[in-house]
């Protein structure tokens, strides 16, 4: 077996870890059989493509990391250079293609409001579902209840279907759900994006409360003040590969550099 | 200690102390990972299980409601047509259709778990495998609803009890390790091929004709007995036969646990290979 990542959140841990041993990320290649999916095929050509569809691309590539108690981590880079990827390999939703990683301690992962929600159930029912989720056993789920109908604000809506809710409601209750766990190690992909203004306030000082007892952070963002207050080194990602990963000012001025360069094709 | 511990190689010293081949190491984790996410597991499968008949006046009486209706009026009118007393052929029906049902929704359920699971895959360390075993185990919450049914219809029609009936209790445990060995394998399949649970759904309304459910093996005397190439047969026979006394148990039982032994090898076979890249295939 490749990968020996514990593959479930863990209990609180004193000594977390997050560690990346050389590994690499492959998507399947499936822009080979599109290409033609819309052509009349031949037998032949359909065994081709089935054959092509087996094929992988790289995605993440010669990835290092050593992440311990401490290390705070904003991640950088232009769009598509891989640090949604990233996140989601290092919360275990996408399997190393060579290579290892590591992780003990619970982890919680804020990617997309939407995952986990399940639109036909109540927001109640789905308090439990996104919990359990995340790896939280009933009784803390139980004793956090309270504490996520508040700060959710959506008291009298939660006997509803989600599917209900407008778009900010479903954020805030994703969002509430989410928060609402201490984690080891936590993975903020952009610092909150929607939500009403005095929501967005709320949601700021509860997640800094957060990462502040959060042992390991990693925080993608394209706001540089963002990563600048929360992070303590910073990665440059680009073309999937960590291009730059040193202290906050370091990587600040690659990237920046970086950006100011005049592109080749 | 957690079978992790013990199979993992982070830990050389352990390894050494407790070296253990890989695919009892596989085994002990899959196990493993099914304690540690019960509660996942139970909430999921339950509120999928209630969601068919949410916010519906008769709530979970729908399924015991058509499931009496549809094994009475077949019964009812098939009884006519062969000349069979109701009173037989009623609680061979219904007892037909319970293990059925359950299997049927199992497959079907489970082919469509992992695509249906997708948002979730996409996010969550989640083992891929609790997905499918979440569709076994609604179709297990399913069972009461049904046997709030099929018992009375045993008292009132059958009504005979003999030491045979004992033979149930290896049978719903047999029928569980049926259940959940089948949605492993076809949970994987179903991920990779998103026709299969549309074969299934249509391919088993087929099968039902072929399986004896709604007509027994004696109806025809002399006839060769086809029904035995069925492999539904047998898992119909799981529950009917020693309630019943309509086969022989030892030969219905074995024929199962040989088969579902054979399908639960290769579903860890596929799980084995495809755990993790399936969240890649499905994305």
């Amino acid at each position: 077996m490749k990968w020996r990542s514990s593959t479930a959140p863990q209990p609180a841990s004193d000594h977390p870890l997050l560690s990346v041993e050389n590994a690499s990320v492959r998507f399947p290649d499936s822009s080979a059989h599109k290409r033609t999916n819309t052509q009349k095929q031949s037998l032949v050509q359909l065994a081709h493509n089935s054959a092509h569809s087996f094929r992988t691309k790289p995605v993440l590539e010669d990835l290092w990391l050593d992440l311990r108690g401490g290390h705070r981590v904003g991640l950088v880079g232009p769009n598509g250079s891989g640090k949604s990827t990233f996140l989601r390999f290092l919360a275990g939703a996408i399997p190393p293609a060579s290579g290892r990683i590591f992780r003990t301690g619970r982890t919680i992962a804020i990617l997309s409001a939407q995952a986990g929600l399940e639109m036909n159930a109540t927001g109640y029912e789905n308090i439990f579902l996104r919990s359990l989720l995340l790896g939280v056993k009933l009784p803390e789920i139980r004793a956090a209840m309270d504490d996520i109908i508040e700060f959710s604000g959506l008291e009298d809506r939660l006997q509803e279907p989600v599917r209900t809710y407008s778009a900010g409601m479903v954020l805030r209750l994703a969002f509430s759900i989410s928060t609402a766990f201490p984690a080891d190690i936590l993975l903020i992909d952009e610092w909150i994006g929607t939500g009403d203004a005095a929501f967005i306030g709320k949601a700021k000082a509860r997640l800094s409360a957060m990462v502040s007892n959060t042992k390991i952070l990693v925080v993608a963002s394209h706001n540089e003040s963002v990563i600048r207050t929360l992070c303590s080194e910073a990665i440059f990602m680009l073309d999937g590969r960590i291009a730059h990963h040193d202290a906050v000012d370091s990587t600040f001025a690659v990237y920046n550099h970086w950006l100011l360069a005049p592109k080749t094709p | 200690m957690r079978a992790r511990e013990r199979c993992g190689p982070e830990d050389d010293k352990q390894r050494s102390l407790h070296a253990r081949p890989a695919a009892v190491c596989a085994v002990l984790n899959f196990f493993e990972s099914l304690i540690r996410w019960r509660e996942l597991i139970a909430v999921f499968a339950f509120h999928r299980m209630t969601a068919r008949y949410r916010s519906s006046w008769l709530g979970p009486l729908w399924i015991a409601l058509s499931f009496i209706i549809f094994a009475g009026g077949i019964a009812g009118m098939w009884s006519m047509f062969f000349d069979r007393p109701f009173s037989d052929f009623f609680p061979y029906v219904a007892l037909g259709l319970f293990s059925w049902n359950l299997t049927g929704g199992v497959m079907v359920d489970s082919a469509r778990s992992l695509q249906q699971s997708k948002n979730i895959l996409l996010q969550s360390s989640v083992p891929t495998h609790i997905f499918p075993i979440i569709g076994a185990v609604k179709n297990i919450f399913v069972i009461p609803h049904y046997l709030i049914v099929c018992i009375p219809i045993f008292v009132i029609f059958h009504g005979e009890y003999s030491l045979r009936l004992l033979w149930l209790i290896p049978g719903f445990a047999l029928l569980f390790a049926f259940m959940a060995a089948t949605s492993l394998l076809l949970g994987y399949l179903g991920a990779y091929f998103a026709d299969l649970a549309e074969l299934l759904a249509n391919g088993l309304r087929f099968v039902f004709f072929f399986t004896p459910i709604l007509w027994t093996t004696d109806m025809r005397p002399g006839m060769p007995p086809i029904w035995l190439l069925n492999p539904f047969y047998y898992v119909v026979e799981l529950i009917r036969g020693p309630a019943l006394g309509t086969s022989d148990p030892v030969f219905i039982y074995s024929m199962v646990a040989g088969g579902t032994a054979v399908i639960a090898l290769a579903a860890g076979l596929i799980i084995f290979v495809l755990r993790d890249t399936v969240r890649l295939r499905i994305s």
